[in-house]
């Protein structure tokens, strides 16, 4: 009953969150009127009908409600990401971050506006996204694991490495860039991870990412609970673990790199939000997936609108924010769970 | 299931750590391996479990060769405990156990009545029915043993591999364990154990494969493996054997090659 019950918590307040981050911001705009342009945006009522401004519909259906949607799709495959990741080097302290996926995601994403891929297609900075984070946690996964086994120690050194060759590399791309403003400002923009200015064309380049992901790693629950024992012990128990963990990489590295492609790099939802649905729902990944997606949208979601409600004019950013707010609460639960050390 | 293996070789890290090994494990028997450290009883378990590529030979399940088998199908066969493992996320027991029923479920299939009876069946057998809702990192170390024990059985195969199951198991537990794998040889599956300690493996085994140095130096039934110069070739230690409750079973004497008497 009680996984129903946080199911059901978690559900009402993404549902509340992005509700009140429609509904909350400088321009007062009531819930009556933004069920109107919604609803005439869908095509259900007449624009006519709806008697508000052009202005209001604005604020409502071109800022407000892709960033929002923008940030829960983020949050959900940050998470998602976090969980494949934490799976696949058995340990609870691999995150999209931490392993180096989401810098490697940057790089390919201002690589491919720098060299102006941008323009020629709206899927170049995703897709480039995709493939430094794939890079990344690939080469990861190949230095930092032995004989299937992935120390702690090795792990985190290894993100480290691949963290700063990945942003000397970025870094080395702004510094080329910086003669074209617009170009510099877009790439710094990744580099703080941000909602800020979100379009329904972002919308429109993580949520396929994320289904796709989603999916396809709902076909993996069972797997990754195996895994957790050992690969010769999932492979004893009849795991093929040379194709399951192909397709974990593959799957953490579309999530992340979908998320990192539209917000920039937006730290510990992926270490932070698995972790505390795991504490909550135990570790079994075929209802920490579902979960934890929830969790990251809500987290993400939170953290947004408390950015833009606590600073409207925009100097917080979301990876600020979240990365102030997750730092030192994830510094709790090392504290509170010290006497269970196999837990970190 | 008979499993058979001929003539297999395994290179591990640049060394021959099977030379040619030869065995036939018949249903219906609980056979022990014995050897010293490094002999190779954990590589050819896993082996044996499909586990490490051979550098030559063969391994078959009545007949078949067992790299013709998916990973599944051969899981689905062969069950394998190995001697390590890792726990890094508190999954329970009952969960754990669960775990051995993956070679027989479908990729999005919940579970069914059939496997929940065999893991509630798999725990009984092990003794570990009230550990069912404990997180297996919180067990003691002799409690996980017995779980795991329990995962591999819930898988319900005809052939079942373990690596020194026994370590960490207190002596009634370790009886236990062994009544139940020669129970489980006895409705026919084919059972496989390494054991360390000489006098267990001559009470519960049908059988004896004695490996040294990679290669078996004899095999057979208890009696006519644990002779003395067997044991002196291969542990290198002086063995005497005195019979007890009445020549019925035998007591094994190990001392050092140097040491008095």
């Amino acid at each position: 009953m009680r996984k129903y019950a946080l199911a059901a918590a978690l559900v009402t307040l993404a549902l509340l969150l992005t509700a009140l981050s429609v509904r909350l911001g400088v321009a007062d705009i009531g819930a009556e009127k933004i069920l109107k342009i919604i609803l005439s945006e869908l095509g259900l009522i007449s624009t006519e009908a709806a008697g508000v401004s052009a202005h209001e519909r604005a604020i409502i259906w071109h800022i407000r409600l892709p960033r929002t949607l923008t940030g829960a799709f983020v949050g959900a495959s940050l998470a998602l990401s976090g969980v494949m990741l934490q799976g696949l080097f058995r340990n609870p302290m691999a995150s999209p971050v931490v392993v180096g996926v989401s810098t490697g995601g940057a790089l390919g994403a201002t690589s491919a506006i720098a060299l102006g891929l941008g323009a020629a297609s709206i899927w170049a900075v995703p897709l480039s996204a995709f493939g430094g984070a794939l890079a990344t946690v690939f080469l990861v996964s190949l230095v930092a694991s032995h004989k299937g086994h992935t120390p702690l120690g090795a792990l985190i050194l290894c993100g480290m490495a691949v963290n700063s060759v990945a942003g000397a590399l970025t870094t080395l791309v702004l510094s080329y860039s910086v003669s074209d403003f617009e170009i510099a400002r877009q790439i710094l923009f990744w580099l703080m991870g941000s909602l800020t200015n979100r379009t329904w064309e972002h919308v429109i380049l993580v949520a396929p990412f994320f289904a796709a992901s989603a999916v396809a790693a709902a076909f993996f629950g069972r797997e990754l609970n195996l895994m957790m024992s050992g690969e010769e012990s999932a492979m004893a128990l009849g795991v093929d673990t040379a194709r399951t963990k192909a397709w974990i990489l593959v799957i953490a590295a579309a999530a992340a790199g979908a998320s990192v492609a539209v917000a920039g790099v937006v730290g510990f939802v992926g270490l932070l939000v698995p972790h505390i649905v795991r504490m909550l729902a135990g570790p079994d990944h075929r209802r920490l997936l579902p979960l934890s997606m929830i969790a990251g949208a809500v987290f993400v979601t939170g953290m947004d609108l408390l950015a833009r409600t606590l600073s409207p004019a925009g100097e917080i950013r979301l990876g600020v924010l979240s990365a102030g707010v997750g730092g030192p609460f994830f510094l709790y639960l090392i504290v509170k769970n010290r006497a269970r050390a196999e837990m970190f | 299931m008979r499993l058979k293996v001929d003539n297999a070789r395994v290179e591990l890290g640049g060394r021959d750590v099977l030379k040619g090994v030869s065995a036939d494990f018949r249903p219906g028997a609980l056979t022990g391996v014995i050897g010293p450290n490094g002999a190779g009883k954990t590589t050819l378990l896993r082996a044996l479990a499909g586990l490490v590529p051979l550098k030559s030979g063969r391994i078959s399940l009545d007949g078949e060769p067992i790299d013709a088998f998916e990973r599944k199908e051969t899981a689905r066969r062969v069950g394998y405990l190995a001697q390590k493992h890792e726990l890094a996320f508190p999954f329970r027991s009952d969960e754990t156990v669960m775990m051995g029923r993956y070679p027989h479920q479908g990729r999005l299939a919940p579970e069914t009545d059939a496997d929940r009876e065999a893991v509630a069946a798999a725990l009984r057998d092990v003794d570990a029915g009230d550990l069912a809702g404990r997180a297996i990192n919180e067990l003691s170390g002799g409690e996980m043993k017995r779980v795991l024990i329990a995962r591999t059985l819930a898988a319900q195969t005809p052939v079942l591999l373990l690596d020194e199951p026994f370590a960490n198991l207190d002596v009634r537990h370790c009886l236990d364990i062994l009544a139940i794998l020669r129970a489980q040889a006895r409705e026919g599956r084919t059972v496989v154990v390494s054991v360390h300690d000489l006098n267990l493996a001559h009470r519960f085994c049908d059988e004896l494969l004695l490996l040294h140095q990679g290669e078996v130096l004899v095999s057979g039934d208890p009696q006519s493996v644990l002779r003395p110069r067997f044991i002196e070739q291969a542990f290198e230690v002086r063995a005497q054997i005195l019979p007890v409750n009445g020549g019925e079973e035998r007591h094994f004497i190990l001392r050092t090659m140097e040491g008095e008497e």
